[in-house]
């Protein structure tokens, strides 16, 4: 009897705890219960007839396959977000308080499942207990995938001085980012213009600047070479440079670099040279040599760009001018000139792909695309350095009739510049750097250029945190894309600073800069 | 941030704004900012920017990140009565030993300039450009204090007496400008 007792004094104990437990579980329940009642009550929403205001704006835009999640916002005053992305395969919701975050996986095989295809994304928002809901946006998935690799500089946007410079290199289908050069391991040696070579993925070129131990950092597959590019032949060791397609070669400007700030509130900074000439750098024989069509006295020439095939060197020319009083006069033309790999020299022949005097605007920074079909360059109203020019457009050439397209849909932003551009490998992607947002802090757009040369609007380079630009005080300069890594880590530029550069020799090049 | 207000940039300062409204001591302020940031007739309105727009250059020109005197003197040419200009142009001349250049500047300015009581270390500088050059008419106008002459002649005894050994003058002459004439090493720009 006692222990019949005893077990029901148990079994009720027992059921207390299970009603204990059952009502935690139903609370919690409750609470999911409660989130639940979150979403949107169709009967009780105000549809609002526009497009949400998200930032970054990724409203209406084309995505590689394999871009990271592109997390965004809505005003923070908002109680709570939700978002639906559906495509023809699937949909996805996600809710927030007033940030969207994508799980990186479901978000990659989303986007991989609806390649060539529109997903269309609607925004609700809660806002002193009432939804609204929006017009959708779409998200086109390109078939064609950006190159994963995303080198640039992040460096103050100032103008003389740094504290922390580094070169970094991001993945684009996630968000993780390494440092491949810092200048704290480098006594504070500047560094500047990463430059893969398309054609051969593994190598890459950057320049570190400094009065002992500088020199150009020639990567190939992860084997470094420090090369001091400057003699007494040439105006001043490489700056602006590509590769030539075979690897062998570098086309570098040469040039005096005079910065100058502007004495009105409406610009900040004009950088020119007051000279500068082409060079090309041999890799296997460690020889610099020119040619007289690409450096011509009286006349500047900069911003060399070998042709897809190697066979021509594209470059901007002006004509010499005095400084700096004539600085609105120098205005550059886009040329190109025969390169013969053979024999290292240039034709005679100059064409004018684009004329200074006839648009009466200058340009910079010709890239061509790696299918050699198009050629993408900076024009402006005048000079040679864009970045603090608030006209600085993208222009795209069609090198097959010469046709000009001034890419309206990339070139969206009302002012700030658009300029140090380059291609991914598949030449359908492009990245730029824009100060479109603010004026000074330069970010990383991409944008689809489609088969036909047409210009998709461009999105800035996704991050974990979609608040994360505000809260970040650098620019990222020069961004540059690579199908691969770049085979080498920040130590390994931290040892090869440290021994001594390799020289080069000039060939048939006199004192002053001019071809014998 | 506050030259980004005064120079319409109102989407950089908005950046910084956002940051300052979070901290303890600056928020009430940023927030007040930043409902006015982009009316720009409430902007116009804050007596920072009252006063500053007006100083800023409005012809255009270029100058190197290191020629600060003509940074200045395109402020002066825009106000010829923007004190702070003047008195940075005529120190960055004290500062680099030029006391011909200094001289010219605060006679081109004197009109300004002697509305108040002369700087001690400006009536310093002034006396030794007069030594080098005491016939000039414009000394009439150019008040220097009989305490300032009469120093400078107890300096000069001190430095010949002395041999220059400038040790020996530190004591009772370290914070005038003869002192920092001979003995400061001004460095290059």
């Amino acid at each position: 009897m006692r222990k019949l007792i005893g077990f029901i004094i148990i079994m009720q104990m027992q059921k207390k705890i299970n009603v204990h437990i059952i009502s935690i579980l139903l609370s919690g329940i409750g609470l999911i219960l409660s989130f639940g009642c979150s979403e949107p009550d169709l009967s009780d929403v105000s549809y609002v007839d526009q497009k949400p205001l998200i930032y970054p704006d990724y409203t209406d835009i084309v995505i590689p396959p394999n871009i990271a999640p592109l997390n965004f916002m809505v005003p923070d005053s908002i109680d709570r977000v939700v978002v639906t992305m559906r495509g023809t395969e699937d949909k996805m919701k996600i809710e927030g308080k007033h940030k969207i975050f994508f799980r990186i996986d479901r978000f990659n095989k989303f986007l991989e499942a609806h390649k060539g295809d529109t997903l269309w994304i609607e925004v609700s928002t809660l806002n002193r207990k009432k939804w609204s809901k929006y017009l959708p946006f779409f998200w086109y998935v390109a078939n064609e995938p950006i190159d994963q690799w995303l080198s640039y500089r992040l460096i103050e946007p100032g103008y003389e001085v740094w504290n922390k410079i580094n070169l970094s290199l991001r993945n684009v289908s996630n968000f993780e980012e390494k440092v491949l050069a810092d200048n704290n391991q480098l006594d504070g040696a500047c560094m500047n213009c990463h430059i893969g070579n398309q054609k051969l993925p593994g190598k890459s070129f950057f320049h570190l600047r400094h009065p002992e131990r500088g020199g150009t950092i020639i990567n190939e597959n992860g084997d470094l070479r420090k090369i001091d590019t400057s003699t007494e032949g040439t105006i001043s060791s490489g700056v602006y440079g590509n590769w030539h397609p075979g690897g062998r070669f570098i086309a570098f400007s040469t040039n005096i670099i005079i910065p100058e700030f502007y004495s009105t509130n409406d610009m900040r900074m004009e950088v020119y040279d007051t000279t500068s000439d082409l060079v090309v750098l041999d890799i296997r024989k460690n020889e610099i040599f020119s040619g007289n069509s690409i450096s011509k006295p009286g006349q500047f020439e900069t911003f060399p760009e070998f042709s897809a095939d190697g066979e021509r060197l594209f470059f901007c020319v002006a004509d010499s001018v005095v400084l700096p009083e004539g600085y609105k006069s120098l205005k550059y033309s886009l040329c190109s000139v025969d390169f013969f790999e053979e024999t290292r020299s240039f034709g005679d022949c100059v064409d004018t792909l684009f004329s200074a005097k006839k648009h009466d605007k200058t340009v910079s920074e010709p890239r061509v695309s790696p299918d050699g079909q198009y050629l993408l360059f900076t024009v402006f109203d005048y000079g040679t350095f864009p970045i603090w020019h608030p006209e600085a457009r993208l222009n795209l050439i069609d090198l097959k009739n010469g046709e000009i397209n001034e890419l309206p849909e990339i070139n969206n932003n009302k002012k700030y510049s658009n300029s140090y551009h380059c291609w991914a490998s598949n030449s359908r992607w492009i990245v730029f750097a824009s100060k479109r947002d603010d004026g000074l802090y330069g970010k990383p757009y991409f944008a689809y250029i489609d088969k036909e040369g047409q210009g998709h609007k461009p999105f800035v380079l996704p991050q974990k945190d979609p608040e994360f630009y505000d809260y970040f005080y650098k620019s990222f300069n020069i961004p540059e894309l690579f199908s691969i890594q770049p085979g080498f880590e920040a130590e390994d530029i931290e040892d090869i600073f440290s021994m001594s550069s390799e020289k080069v020799t000039p060939v048939g090049i006199e004192y002053n800069g001019s071809v014998q | 941030m506050q030259i980004n207000i005064i120079n319409g940039e109102y989407k950089v300062a908005e950046k910084y704004l956002r940051i300052l409204e979070t901290t303890l001591f600056h928020k009430k302020w940023a927030k007040r900012l930043l409902e006015v940031l982009y009316d720009e007739s409430r902007i116009a309105q804050i007596s920072w920017v009252k006063e500053k727009r007006p100083l800023v250059p409005s012809s255009e020109d270029l100058r190197r990140p290191n020629e600060h005197i003509k940074a200045l003197n395109l402020l002066l040419e825009e106000n010829p009565k923007n004190q702070k200009a003047l008195h940075y142009k005529l120190c960055y001349h004290l500062l680099s030993k030029d006391v011909e250049e200094f001289a010219y500047t605060f006679f081109e300015y004197r009109d300004i300039l002697l509305r108040g009581r002369i700087p001690r270390v400006y009536q310093e500088a002034l006396v030794v450009y007069y030594i080098n050059n005491p016939d000039l008419e414009i000394w009439s106008e150019i008040p220097v204090e009989p305490a300032t002459i009469s120093r400078f002649a107890d300096y000069n005894k001190q430095f010949e007496r002395y041999e220059g050994e400038g040790l020996k003058l530190k004591a009772k002459f370290e914070e005038t400008y003869w002192f920092y004439y001979h003995y400061a090493d001004a460095e290059e720009d």
